[in-house]
């Protein structure tokens, strides 16, 4: 299911939220309403953590994760550090990062399986990505971008890029991600996708102003049709059995 | 609240004071006071001015390689909040800050022993370089004669 | 092997439609783009025009006042003038909606690439310049007097005539006539400096200005002055007998200090009429060494001429005949155009009795007993004969004081006297612009005409004489 949220007046909710399949943060202070949604939507499933990052609340842009790990970058403090380790499943880990480039969710982007960065991260910092996120690293631009996380947003399923990107980079990505992309825009005409929707694999939170075709865009590449957090454990299962058999 | 380290002196810094410099590759610099940061801006090394920490640790005037140490950092990877460990943790914060001191006793000793006859063979050497000044009171003469032939003997039992 | 590239267009889907596009700034089809945007956007849908009550007319911005009827084509271009966007949209059409005149509003409906929209102006009133330059009369700035102390208005008359050809006065807001002069008044001292150079051209003159504070904005440093500017026309005339001062005659090449002003144009021109020379008297060295004139046109005297050779005339009194037989000589400048019998005006030096230091020094035995000036036409000038042309003159506003009849009776007199001489005097013609009179004027006149005509009677050519131009007020 795809649905549309607004943060405060702001159809920016990429910025204030972070999704994945295992846990769903966001930004503390904010409506009630904003919450509800989430809530109404994943409550059951997965925890939605309430958090702060250096004190701001532009949690979305400052972390990245996935379903095995949570980055966060070093202005972090100690309180929200262990906050998050509190309120996260025992199964995520949660790792410090000290990096130069700090806004995090904007220079990397992932799924469960790769992540794309930003050209001039640190070597160390791709290493505690590969080994915190267990995700294989490309170091890679969207349409001429280095802001990797600001102009895509990709689940396991499928990916979303800028719309300028061109055919050649879309194939390149698609190679490397192992999903279909697409380019296309959110918020009625906004070319900055991780601004503009948060997705994991059942579940996506777009702007309020995105417009139907957007949503419906939206759906088809995610998957998001008939997706159910128990399907996706079904399906799991099945590739276990595949595996195993 | 996180007690910081002093970017030049490496004392603590608690909540409110101090001041906070960041260079623009988004490295932060703290100080506790402005004495520290005018010598930072006096692209002073901490490591020559004799009063920092870093000179000390330096020069081998106190204890670098410790155990005790390896608690005292910031850890990036959080642990999961266990009253158990807490408890633990409290009561271990007292040991380790007992061995610490113990240990700097220890360190410290070690390091002024021997210094009474390094100060006393100074002291006679000296004497003995400059005996012309002592005058011409003969009882003093001898006297010193006699400490210098005492140190002597003792010398050579050394040596043997 | 040449590696061609596979260019294949990538696109995206319109945000708001779903249709398969190129990516743009908007990311959206054509069609939807014309949907979200306002053309009109730029456009301003009120604005405000300014009319002045009195005379009924629009400001035009920046400073122009037009006359427009309401719902009029002028109307509709001053609305449209007052709409800052407008040249970046195509406008199709545009008309008057009716609203009520005292609503104070006009309604417009424009036409813009199919999109209909309405404005509203507010018409506010203001007073127009000219308006408020009638309404507030002391308004003035600057302020020029001319002054001459003579006994007669000839100068002005003539001064008047040169300032209408030379349209000198248009910037003029008010011209008042005062004792020995007029008053000119102007909203900006630039103005006045600009006529006080024109009668510096055209008179010898001598000008002194002065400035009263009016206020003073000691913030700003600027203050408000009102100027006047003095401006003093040499009191010496045209026919005027003269007598020089010693130190003046020799510097003019030694002439004869008795001497006749034969024209004043830009200085004094003077001519000695026993010898026929002439010089002349700059302004500069007139008013380092002012004199006044010895004896005026008014005292012209007539003379009869009995006999002449060449330039000496024998003349007799025209008032002594019948009772004396005294006879005077006359050497003169006019011995060309007399005959005997014709009569002339001279000054009579043997009956006078000059006030003149520079006189009182002459010698006295050498003295002409009279001095001839011009010729007259004594019979020929009738009185009330129209004239087959006229003059224009400014509006001016009289002093109240002015008002007395034997001023204005006066004033006629010059005034006649003025016209003679632009009759006889082709030069001074040339500085003015004659007017035909209306023919219905002058039907009963032509028919005397013929009857007495004398050959060297002057006479204005009907070539020197422009059409009347002015408009004939229908109300």
């Amino acid at each position: 299911m795809a649905v549309r949220a607004q943060f405060e007046n702001s159809n920016d909710i990429g910025v204030f939220t972070r999704l994945t399949n295992s846990y769903c943060l966001v930004a503390i202070g904010g409506s009630e309403n904003f919450y509800s949604v989430f809530e109404g939507e994943l409550g059951d499933v997965i925890p939605v953590i309430h958090a702060s990052i250096a004190g701001t609340r532009i949690v979305g842009r400052l972390t990245v994760g996935n379903r095995k790990g949570l980055l966060v970058p070093n202005t972090t403090t100690d309180q929200e550090l262990q906050h998050l380790r509190n309120s996260l499943p025992d199964s995520v880990q949660i790792q410090r990062i000290e990096e130069r480039l700090s806004a995090l969710g904007n220079v990397i982007a992932c799924n469960d399986y790769v992540a794309l960065v930003h050209p001039d991260i640190d070597r160390e910092t791709q290493e505690i990505i590969r080994d915190v996120l267990g995700v294989e690293v490309f170091t890679q631009t969207i349409a001429g971008n280095v802001l990797v996380g600001s102009y895509c947003a990709i689940n396991n399923q499928g990916g979303l890029v800028h719309p300028r990107t061109s055919v050649q980079d879309q194939d390149e990505l698609s190679s490397l991600l192992q999903v279909p992309l697409v380019a296309g825009t959110i918020n009625r005409g906004s070319d900055v996708i991780g601004a503009g929707i948060v997705v994991n694999d059942w579940c996506a939170f777009a702007g309020l102003d995105s417009t139907s075709t957007e949503i419906s865009v939206v759906e088809n590449i995610f998957k998001l049709h008939d997706a159910q957090p128990t399907a996706i454990v079904k399906e799991m299962r099945d590739s276990l059995v595949d595996t195993y058999s | 609240m996180r007690l910081e380290k002093c970017y030049f002196c490496s004392s603590t810094i608690y909540p409110g004071h101090g001041t906070m410099f960041v260079r623009n590759d988004s490295k932060i610099f703290r100080f506790c006071r402005s004495k520290c940061h005018a010598a930072f801006k006096h692209k002073r090394n901490p490591r020559k001015v004799r009063w920092t920490k870093a000179f000390r640790k330096a020069a081998g005037k106190e204890m670098t390689i410790d155990s005790t140490f390896e608690f005292e950092k910031r850890r990036n990877v959080p642990v999961r909040y266990d009253r158990d460990l807490m408890d633990t943790t409290i009561k271990a914060m007292k040991r380790i800050s007992e061995i610490k001191a113990k240990r700097e006793r220890v360190f410290y000793k070690d390091r002024m022993s021997g210094n009474k006859e390094r100060e006393k063979a100074e002291n006679i050497r000296e004497i003995q370089k400059n005996i012309e000044l002592v005058g011409s009171s003969t009882k003093i003469k001898a006297q010193v004669a006699k400490i210098t032939e005492k140190s002597q003997q003792n010398a050579d039992m050394e040596i043997s | 092997m040449q590696y061609n590239p596979v260019i294949i267009e990538q696109l995206i889907l319109c945000c708001q439609c779903g249709i398969a596009i190129a990516p743009n700034p908007s990311n959206m089809c054509i069609n939807c783009i014309r949907n979200e945007v306002d053309i009109t956007e730029g456009i301003p849908k009120h604005a405000t025009l300014q009319y002045c009550r009195n005379c009924e007319r629009y400001l035009q911005p920046p400073n122009i006042w037009v006359l427009a009827a309401l719902e009029s084509r002028e109307l509709l271009a001053l609305c449209l003038k007052k709409l800052k966007g407008l040249n970046k949209v195509r406008l199709i059409d545009a008309g008057f909606i009716w609203t009520e005149p005292h609503s104070k509003r006009i309604k417009v409906k424009l036409t813009i690439q199919k999109e209909v929209f309405y404005l509203e102006f507010v018409v506010n009133y203001q007073q127009c310049d000219d308006c408020a330059r009638i309404m507030a009369k002391n308004m003035w700035q600057s302020m020029v007097q001319v002054r001459q102390k003579v006994n007669h208005k000839k100068t002005f008359f003539f001064l008047e005539q040169l300032i209408l050809k030379h349209n000198a006065h248009k910037e003029t807001i008010n011209i008042k006539e005062v004792k020995d002069g007029i008053d000119f008044f102007y909203s900006n001292r630039s103005h006045a400096i600009k006529m006080v150079e024109f009668l510096g051209a055209v008179v010898p003159i001598r000008t002194k200005n002065s400035e009263q504070l009016i206020s003073t904005d000691i913030h700003s440093n600027t203050s408000n002055y009102k100027f006047s500017y003095s401006v003093e026309i040499v009191p010496v005339c045209k026919d005027d007998l003269i007598c020089l001062p010693i130190k003046i005659a020799r510097s003019l090449g030694n002439i004869s200090p008795l001497v006749i002003c034969y024209r004043v144009g830009n200085s004094i021109h003077v001519m000695d009429p026993n010898t026929l020379a002439v010089s002349e008297v700059a302004t500069s060295t007139y008013w380092r060494n002012p004199f006044i004139s010895l004896s005026t046109t008014k005292n012209l005297v007539e003379y009869y001429i009995l006999d002449y050779i060449l330039a000496d005339i024998q003349v007799a009194r025209s008032s002594d005949f019948g009772k004396n037989d005294k006879t005077f000589f006359a050497r003169s400048h006019l011995g060309g155009i007399l005959n005997a019998g014709d009569t002339a005006l001279g000054y009579d030096l043997t009956s006078s009795n000059f006030n003149d230091y520079a006189f009182d020094t002459l010698n006295r035995n050498s003295l002409p007993d009279v001095v001839l000036v011009k010729k007259s036409y004594p019979q020929k000038r009738r009185k009330n004969k129209p004239r087959k042309w006229k003059l224009k003159s400014i509006s001016k506003e009289q002093e109240e004081m002015a008002s007395r009849k034997q001023d204005a009776n006066k004033m006629e007199e010059d005034y006649e006297s003025f016209l003679q001489d632009l009759e006889e005097d082709p030069e001074l013609r040339q500085n003015v612009n004659l007017y035909k009179t209306s023919p219905s004027m002058d039907i009963d006149t032509t028919a005397e005409e013929s009857t007495a005509e004398e050959e060297d009677f002057p006479e204005v050519k009907l070539e020197e004489l422009l059409e009347d131009l002015t408009l004939e007020d229908s109300t």
